[in-house]
């Protein structure tokens, strides 16, 4: 990947990585630096990665970036996320995505991941299997769960019939 | 008995109670150690796992099967929901679930309930994109710097001079004539040829003082009067050098010997000039403009810490047109070389 290439995937991807990781973890600041060390990461090895899979390899690099840091900040200090609610873009959409938003942050941990990959990202299972280190079927149990969750999550706040 | 069971070791025969396998005596007397101490005791409910089978989620078992469904039930209809949901049911199962929505509406229900579960992607912008691109950098070699900045002064010296050099004092022509007359005239078509001065560079600035003072003196004082010039001896047309003592700068000032490997004498090199034009030399050039007699020139200064500065040999050479040459200057930096010819003095 060439310097004109690793800067046109910081101006392609940079905003959607940080959407999938604002989302996760519920905080801006940790995700601006999850951001930043992923594409710094990215550029050290630029050289030897591929343009056409940079978006898979950011955000590959991203998910571990990201559950490295929270497992960091877990142990360190007491993380809590931070209430986005106010500033949130979604503030403004309907009620079933607000309640939708809230389900998904309920989720575990690797049910959300997949869950925002795939909806965010429109990425396919064996491409989610590769970012997250698991294999096909896994990605599928963990979607298929994941959605069975939220439909009930919307059916209790009676959302949905 | 009773004395047997304390606080330390009641625990084996607590088990042993559970098991059922105390003797009578051993039984009785535990129950009346439990009595005596009521926070012993624990809930039965704790201290046996609840064997009743556990169901494993319907949905689980049928992801877990690696065959086409070859029957919707209640059981497998999350299955296919959440597959028609996410589009990979095979076309099989797909074809079968379909037929199955037609005639279950609450089938229908389920499957827009699992639609809705899909997430809209909202825009979220970083906000230090800008921060993440990588910067181009030149790296340009401090040689290539310095030998750029060295060509560039002395382009710039050389337009000064020329520029003060196109506007010289015009000399009538049958004067100039006169004063060449009986020396043979340069072959116009040869190309034009830097004769470098032998004198020292102070000689040329004296002159330069003498020229001031030629261009303040009236035009009656002017030497080059035509009627004078017929009763010059041959000899009297070699200009005239200026004297060495009318410049105190130079004679204060070292010689900065500059590097030009076609200098052959032990003499010092310096800026090379026509001698023959030494007379006629502008009235308006740079030292007019900048302070008179005591100015120096600069350009063995330049060429000779050019040179020290990037160790390759620096020459610059200029020389003035006249009726019959060309005039034009010659720069040369190690390999690189410039050169201009100027049009003849009309």
């Amino acid at each position: 990947m060439t310097r004109k290439e690793y800067n046109e995937a910081v101006e392609l991807y940079a905003d959607n990585l940080y959407r999938f990781v604002v989302k996760h973890t519920q905080n801006r600041m940790l995700s601006e630096d999850v951001v930043q060390e992923t594409f710094a990461k990215v550029w050290e090895k630029h050289e030897s990665i591929d343009a056409a899979k940079a978006k898979s390899y950011l955000f590959t690099t991203a998910y571990h970036q990201m559950v490295d840091t929270l497992k960091k900040e877990k142990r360190t200090t007491s993380f809590e996320s931070e209430d986005i609610k106010q500033d949130d873009p979604l503030s403004h959409l309907f009620d079933v995505q607000k309640t939708l938003q809230e389900a998904v942050n309920k989720l575990p941990e690797i049910q959300k991941t997949v869950i925002l990959l795939r909806d965010y990202e429109g990425y396919n299972y064996n491409e989610i299997a590769e970012i997250t280190n698991l294999n096909e079927s896994q990605v599928k149990v963990y979607i298929f769960r994941a959605r069975q969750t939220l439909k009930n999550y919307l059916k209790s706040t009676e959302l949905v019939a | 008995m009773k004395k047997l069971i304390h606080i330390d070791n009641y625990e084996s025969f607590y088990l042993d109670y559970l098991e059922g396998t105390l003797s009578e005596a051993e039984r009785v007397a535990f129950e009346e150690f439990l009595a005596a101490h009521p926070d012993l005791q624990v809930e039965e409910e704790l201290l046996f796992l609840d064997d009743a089978p556990e169901k494993m989620d319907p949905l689980q078992k049928f992801l877990l099967k690696k065959e086409d469904l070859s029957i919707v039930t209640n059981e497998n209809l999350d299955y296919f929901a959440i597959g028609k949901v996410e589009q990979v049911l095979s076309a099989k199962e797909e074809k079968l679930f379909d037929n199955y929505l037609t005639s279950n509406p609450e089938a229908q229900k389920l499957v827009a309930a699992y639609r809705e579960t899909r997430l809209e992607a909202s825009f979220v912008a970083y906000p230090n994109k800008e921060d993440l691109k990588e910067k181009e950098v030149v790296l340009i070699p401090w040689k290539l710097i310095v030998g750029l900045a060295s060509a560039a002064a002395v382009l710039l010296l050389f337009f000064q001079l020329g520029f003060n050099n196109a506007k010289e004092t015009n000399l009538p022509t049958t004067a100039l004539n006169n004063r060449t007359g009986n020396q043979p005239k340069p072959d116009s078509k040869k190309s034009f040829k830097v004769v470098p001065s032998t004198n020292p560079i102070e000689e040329n600035n004296s002159f330069v003082a003498q020229k001031n003072n030629a261009n303040a003196a009236p035009h009656s004082d002017n030497p080059r009067n035509p009627n004078q010039k017929e009763k010059n001896s041959p000899d009297q047309l070699i200009p005239v050098q200026p004297e060495l003592e009318k410049n105190p700068v130079a004679e204060n000032k070292p010689h900065h010997p500059t590097i030009l490997p076609q200098v052959k004498d032990d003499k010092q090199p310096v800026a090379p000039t026509f001698n023959e034009d030494v007379e006629k030399a502008p009235s308006k050039d740079l030292a007019v403009h900048t302070g008179g007699s005591n100015m120096k020139n600069p350009i063995p200064i330049i060429t000779n810490t050019l040179s020290e500065k990037t160790k390759t040999p620096v020459d610059f050479q200029t020389g003035k047109a006249t009726e019959t040459q060309k005039g034009g200057f010659f720069v040369k930096i190690g390999k690189f070389e410039i050169s201009h010819k100027s049009s003849k003095k009309k």
